[in-house]
């Protein structure tokens, strides 16, 4: 890890004092994201809407989002006597960073996107990484939280804290079509134990759910999606609502799980003094941040480079694939460090047998764990080709002149974005970003 | 062949449903006919079973399980264990066959009782890939697996299903991982086990036969993929 993600300066500051990051965040307006999937994305819109309506706002967007790379950007943004040179920041932040983050810059707004299975490895269950969040609000009892009002594992945070909370959720389908549950995560009533019942599903175990027998329900959204309409392959125009208004703007993501990311900046933005109007516009300027839906060409081929590390965010990468209509070439790349888990279990979790049909074969496993990918696609039914590195993936690739998916999790992401930039295929990341 | 995948719902926190998708596809693919029948909270046992699967679960989801299995499922899978029938239990699966488990606060809980094994809470979580060397189909063989575990597991007379090279296995302490005992195997390596170990899934399927009074010769498969995972990771461990 580390290629462009800047968290050194920040772990020598801890050392010099560990308090640094309350220190050089002093009197600073912070609004923080965390949450299993969709943090990156959140808290770019967040940024753009800030740079928009505060005139300039420091964020983490390099993903360097644990205590030390938190510590280098409020310690960039530092003058030479430790105070803060931007007043507003929007930070996202890994759930078990959470605590120390939170005691040190006192957040006026922590947003959560969702909590999903992820890196089951370091956090030992589901459970631990709610706790860290928890733990995390219970050093701000003065921040707004801003939740996610159809995940019921994020909507249930509210329980435990005497926080003040803005919902947000959708009142309309995500998709064109309704969509039945996918993952294997069985989301239950915290008070009963029954499995909850979906009134509409917007993708695995995120909807308007309630409780059949003790009637627990999704919390009535205070900001809402109402409609999405123009449905395009890379963006399509929100209606969103607060407060008896109505606003439209044109998004630049397609019509999917992104959608709850743009509503969840909108929302933590209008909680932290930004006028509704003034946050949407920013909806259409977003870019995608590294490996989250980016485009480009290898030889005769578009491709596109997705994120997924988790089976919710891989089966929502894949849909995007299935829906796009004409058939396209798929690599899945996966690997095992540090920063992803170590444990690759959760690929059979994720539904690859509803892409397979979908895809231009055979299909092309690659990465550290390519053996255990291709023996997980040829389960899920596919004709698979391993590739032993980058350079002969990029091969296959480049050869095979059609619209092509890689879809990769967090270290081959990293990995096969450095190969593409070091091949002149895209710009270095921290050029793009930072 | 009947195939009962139990608690397909709440005990599956990761993946282990891609065992199951294993041992059907692998009878599916030597003509073996072989249906999958799900038993979640509230339905009973089917008859007929002749392998059962279990899997892991998160400790709420375990507290549920625990009050479905007081009616009269725990005799029923007793029977299934003594009647010979093929059993893969991981995990929190494999804890809840046993006598009893100890939980943090000391308070001994229950399990099914189907084989002599108990396990008792332990500070710090056991997680990592494992190594673990086994003769269960007759022959030395290498499997590989990942375990992420509180609970230390200790037998209570039955063998394990082998003996640790990489890892920490039952309970970190003596070397063992897993139990065999009749035709069950409870292993601490979670999720997807079988893919990986294809030598594993057939002798349950071997196993399942048996009880469904076929004896049937296994044609082999195709398992090229599934021994370069497997030496991957023994490269890597040993």
């Amino acid at each position: 890890m580390g290629r462009g993600a800047t968290s050194l300066p920040g772990s020598v500051a801890l050392m010099i004092d560990p308090d640094v990051i309350g220190h050089v965040s002093c009197g600073m307006d912070c609004v923080v994201v965390a949450g299993t999937n969709g943090k990156t994305t959140t808290n770019r819109v967040m940024h753009g809407i800030a740079e928009d309506a505060f005139g300039g706002s420091v964020t983490n967007a390099s993903g360097a989002n644990m205590l030390s790379g938190i510590a280098s950007v409020l310690v960039g943004n530092s003058t030479l006597s430790g105070s803060p040179r931007c007043m507003h920041a929007t930070l996202e932040v890994d759930e078990a960073s959470m605590p120390r983050v939170c005691a040190g810059v006192n957040p006026r707004v922590i947003v959560v996107t969702n909590v999903f299975r992820d890196q089951l490895d370091r956090y030992g269950e589901l459970v631990a990484a709610v706790r860290d969040i928890e733990r995390g609000i219970a050093a701000a009892p003065d921040a707004r939280l801003v939740l996610n009002a159809d995940d019921p594992n994020t909507s249930a945070i509210a329980d435990g804290h005497a926080n003040p909370v803005t919902y947000y959720g959708l009142s309309c389908g995500l998709y064109a079509a309704p969509v039945a549950a996918r993952s294997a995560e069985v989301s239950r009533c915290p008070d009963c134990g029954h499995a909850y019942a979906y009134d509409r599903v917007s993708y695995g175990p995120i909807g308007r759910f309630r409780c059949p027998v003790c009637g627990r329900k999704a919390p009535d959204a205070d900001v809402a999606v109402t409609s999405i309409t123009d449905r395009g392959e890379s963006s399509c125009t929100l209606g969103i609502s607060a407060g008896g208004r109505t606003l439209h703007a044109r998004a630049s993501v397609p019509a999917g799980y992104d959608v709850y990311n743009c509503l969840a900046a909108v929302t933590a933005m209008s909680c932290d003094g930004v006028d509704l109007a003034d946050a949407m516009p920013a909806l259409s300027r977003f870019e995608h941040a590294f490996g989250r839906g980016e485009e480009l060409v290898i030889g005769g081929s578009t491709v596109s480079l997705t994120l997924a590390k988790n089976p919710t965010g891989a089966d929502q990468a894949l849909s995007v694939l299935t829906g796009s209509g004409g058939r396209r070439g798929l690599a899945v790349l996966l690997g095992d460090a540090d920063c992803d888990g170590n444990d690759v279990s959760w690929i059979y979790d994720t539904a690859y047998e509803d892409a397979v049909p979908h895809v231009a074969m055979p299909v092309i496993a690659a990465g550290a764990r390519r053996y255990d990918m291709a023996l997980r696609l040829r389960y899920a039914g596919a004709d698979v080709e391993i590739a032993q590195d980058y350079d002969a993936l990029t091969r296959m690739i480049a050869g095979a002149s059609c619209g092509f998916d890689v879809v990769a999790n967090y270290s081959e992401m990293m990995a096969y974005r450095h190969y593409l930039s070091a091949h002149g295929y895209v710009r270095e990341f921290w050029e793009g970003t930072c | 062949m009947l195939i009962c995948h139990l608690y397909p719902d709440l005990m599956n926190l990761y993946g282990d449903t891609g065992n199951v998708d294993v041992l059907r596809s692998r009878c599916v693919r030597r003509g073996i006919g072989v249906e999958v029948a799900r038993c979640g909270v509230g339905d009973a046992i089917p008859d007929g079973v002749d392998l059962l699967f279990v899997g892991g679960g998160q400790d709420f989801d375990q507290e549920i399980v625990g009050r479905d299995l007081s009616g009269g499922k725990s005799d029923a899978i007793r029977r299934l264990v003594d009647g010979g029938a093929a059993v893969l239990a991981i995990c929190g699966g494999y804890q809840m066959l046993g006598s009893y488990y100890v939980g943090a606060d000391g308070a001994r809980t229950p399990g099914i009782g189907a084989i002599p094994v108990h396990t008792v809470n332990g500070h710090g979580r056991l997680v990592g890939d494992t190594l673990v060397e086994t003769s269960v189909t007759g022959v030395p063989a290498k499997v590989v697996g990942f375990e992420n575990h509180g609970g230390r597991t200790y037998l209570d007379g039955a063998e394990p299903f082998g003996h640790v090279l990489h890892g920490h296995g039952n309970n970190g302490e003596d070397g063992t991982e897993g139990v065999i005992w009749h035709n069950v195997i409870g292993t601490y390596s979670h999720g997807p086990f079988l893919p990986r170990n294809p030598g594993i899934a057939d002798w349950l399927v071997a196993r399942a036969l048996g009880h469904a009074g076929e004896d049937a010769e296994l044609a082999p498969l195709d398992d090229g993929i599934a021994a370069m995972a497997r030496e991957q990771m023994i490269r890597r461990l040993s």
